[in-house]
């Protein structure tokens, strides 16, 4: 077609044509541009900040329980307990109910310990078998020692006496022997303790100076006697020091406290929508600007009747949508806490669509670009279609107990998140050829800042599982699409939340 | 000038580069802008927009066309779309089927000024100032008008012709009335 010379020279003209902007133009621009930026740097700290946040509550908690099992075996391997052994090697304990009772506890003890105890706990047997040998030996000695000193001391005329009838009443031989016999089964018979008081009586009954006329055997067996005397009183104190011991385990166990980090998981299931005027517009369904062309008959320029009509866009309705994803809790306080973690988020909404048809368009993308779309939705709103967005999520947030009680304790929770947009499907609508819906992965913001609130109660307070439930909602604080010559959109979520988490309690 | 090397810089973030790109096609864009819109702070406002666009996509200009075409159109899209979202122009935005008016041959001289030219354009009815802007400044064709604005070919060809016979009009016009005024001031 021959150009018209008309147009050639309307174009040189206006090709020409500059005016010089004001300043307040440059400005502007480099203040969006320094804004673009600092989100950017806002969304990546947030990000570390979770993470961080993760990472420290996964090393507290783990460092937690290292230390716990620590104390546990300090605790177990106190000087209380290895007296107790010891002191059964150095003073032997009579094999006395007491005595057996205390080291079959110190025993149960060691028993509920790691594998590592059982050494220790095999040694404490072997002494307490070595107890009774000694035990036994003394006795034996004891013995022994009464027969020597019968044999030997002319002094003592008991021992004489039978001795003597021994040797002068040969006739009596018969009786003598058997009283002795008696005498010795009598003494043989009691324990040697009494054997001791016995002997300490006989001497008492002869006058017998003590002290200086005693043999050694003699004082080694006062001796004998006098520990077994005191044995007792050395086992109480053995006892109560063993008493002592498992107080002390048991105060060290009450004051070392719980974890204070609970890790776990998050569920929730609710419905997510789109707001067109701010982010507190719960359930609203987004009205469209209509953009039909009625012309009613304007003066300037156009004329006549027969106005163009083009199709509107949709209204939006409320999807399913649904998250989750594992966290950590930090309990700051006795009634708060903070929270973070990571979580996958589904949300959907649905518009109205015209039939589907494979005709190229040309549409203004988001770049402000023309651009050809091969796939689009036009005509008449006919059909129903589900805009879908999965998005991976960072969310901080923070929890206080709103009631004082720890039956049911009410949790307020506050915070905010940072996402990134995975995928979608969502479609995109444009005035091109009457009004048009097409699909534009890049005509979505990819990252999403929401802010978040709730109500849960929370069980399982005194247990090592706990779980709380409760309603939650979250707005979008950015637009959903980058170029908002339609309509603004903000995504919506209310939904009710679960939470599960585990925390590893002292027994 | 090197536009790659400027390019490059920008995407790096260099602000004194994006400063000279900015004032490198400003002035150009702002003429563009001022042709679309009633005052020059609503070309301001479209010029601010399309330049917050060209940066954010200037990874996009993949150094095929030049760079002043390519930031040209986006100042188009971003004038179109603003007019679209303004009430303000909406309501002068509509586009009739009228009978096809012949092009003339007629070359009228156009012996004003750039800006009495675009001022001129400027009071066309705002639909026609699209359509004359799109097809006889931009040189976009009637099908791809159509597809930019939602139209038919035959209207945007109908309302061009409409536009360019009022123009002419104005500008012969408008030239009589400066030699009577130039006469009149000898």
């Amino acid at each position: 077609m021959q150009e018209n010379e008309f147009e050639k020279r309307v174009q040189q003209e206006m090709g020409e044509f500059r005016l010089r902007p004001s300043e307040a133009v440059w400005g502007k621009v480099e203040k969006q541009l320094r804004k673009k930026k600092r989100r950017r740097v806002i969304f990546f700290i947030f990000m570390l900040a979770g993470l961080s946040l993760l990472g420290y509550s996964g090393y507290f908690f783990t460092k937690t329980n290292s230390k716990q099992n620590l104390v546990q075996q300090d605790n177990n391997s106190l000087p209380g307990i290895e007296k107790t052994g010891t002191g059964s090697n150095k003073q032997p304990a009579s094999p006395t109910i007491e005595g057996t009772t205390a080291n079959d506890q110190a025993v149960t003890n060691e028993n509920q310990l790691s594998p590592i105890k059982e050494k220790k706990q095999n040694e404490k047997k072997s002494n307490v078998l070595n107890n009774e040998k000694s035990t036994i030996a003394e006795h034996d000695i004891a013995v022994k020692h009464k027969k020597r000193t019968r044999k030997i001391s002319p002094e003592n005329p008991v021992i004489a006496k039978s001795a003597g009838n021994r040797n002068v009443d040969k006739t009596r031989d018969n009786t003598q022997p058997a009283e002795n016999q008696t005498r010795q089964n009598d003494r043989s018979s009691t324990d040697p303790v009494d054997k001791a008081n016995i002997a300490r009586q006989d001497i008492a009954k002869n006058n017998l100076p003590q002290g200086d006329s005693k043999t050694t055997e003699q004082k080694g067996a006062d001796k004998i006697a006098d520990q077994k005397i005191n044995e007792p009183a050395k086992t109480d104190s053995i006892m109560a020091s063993a008493l002592k011991t498992d107080e002390a385990i048991a105060v060290t166990k009450k004051k070392q406290p719980g974890s204070k980090i609970k890790l776990g998981m998050d569920l929730s299931v609710g419905i997510s929508s789109s707001s067109s005027h701010n982010a507190f517009s719960i359930f609203d369904v987004a009205k469209s600007a209509v953009l039909d062309y009625n012309s009613p008959g304007n003066s300037t320029g156009g004329g006549g009747l027969g106005g163009y009509v083009r199709i509107s866009p949709s209204d939006i309705k409320a999807g399913p949508a649904f998250r989750a994803g594992v966290l950590a809790e930090l309990q700051l306080s006795k009634r708060s806490s903070v929270s973070s973690g990571l979580q996958y988020v589904y949300l959907s909404n649905n518009i109205s669509v015209g039939y589907y048809s494979d005709t190229t368009v040309v549409v203004n993308n988001s770049f402000s670009q023309s651009s050809r779309v091969d796939a689009i939705y036009r005509g008449k709103h006919q059909k129903e279609y589900t805009n879908r967005f999965h998005f991976i999520q960072i969310p901080i947030q923070y929890q206080w107990q709103i009631n004082k009680g720890t039956r049911l304790p009410l949790l307020w929770s506050i915070g905010a998140s940072a996402g990134y947009l995975l995928a979608t499907n969502g479609l995109v609508y444009d005035t091109a050829a009457n009004g048009i819906y097409y699909h534009d992965d890049d005509a979505f913001n990819k990252f999403q800042f929401n802010l978040t609130t709730g109500l849960s109660f929370r069980f399982g307070n005194k247990g090592k599982i706990q779980w709380s439930l409760g309603p939650e909602l979250s707005f979008g604080m950015n637009k959903l699409m980058k170029d908002d010559y339609t309509k603004k959109q903000y995504l919506l979520y209310s939904g009710l939340t679960g939470r599960l988490f585990f925390q590893k309690r002292n027994k | 000038m090197d536009h790659q090397k400027l390019v490059k810089d920008c995407l790096k973030g260099k602000s004194q580069a994006q400063r000279e790109l900015y004032e490198l096609f400003a002035q150009p864009m702002l003429g563009v802008c001022y042709r679309y819109t009633r005052s020059v702070r609503d070309a301001e406002d479209v010029l601010q927009e399309g330049f917050i666009k060209v940066f954010h996509h200037l990874k996009q200009y993949k150094q095929e066309g030049e760079l002043g075409a390519w930031i040209r159109r986006i100042m188009v899209n971003t004038a179109l779309n603003y007019l679209k979202r303004n009430r303000k122009y909406q309501e002068e935005m509509f586009f009739t089927e009228e009978y096809l008016h012949p092009v003339t041959d007629d070359d009228p001289a156009i012996r004003l000024q750039v800006k009495e030219l675009a001022d001129l354009i400027r009071q066309l009815p705002q639909g026609y100032q699209v359509i004359f802007n799109l097809h006889a400044v931009e040189g976009f064709t009637h099908v791809e008008i159509g597809e930019m604005l939602g139209i038919s070919d035959g209207t945007s060809r109908s309302q061009y012709s409409r536009a360019r016979n009022l123009l002419i009009t104005w500008i012969e016009n408008y030239s009589v009335e400066k030699k009577k005024a130039s006469y009149a001031g000898k």
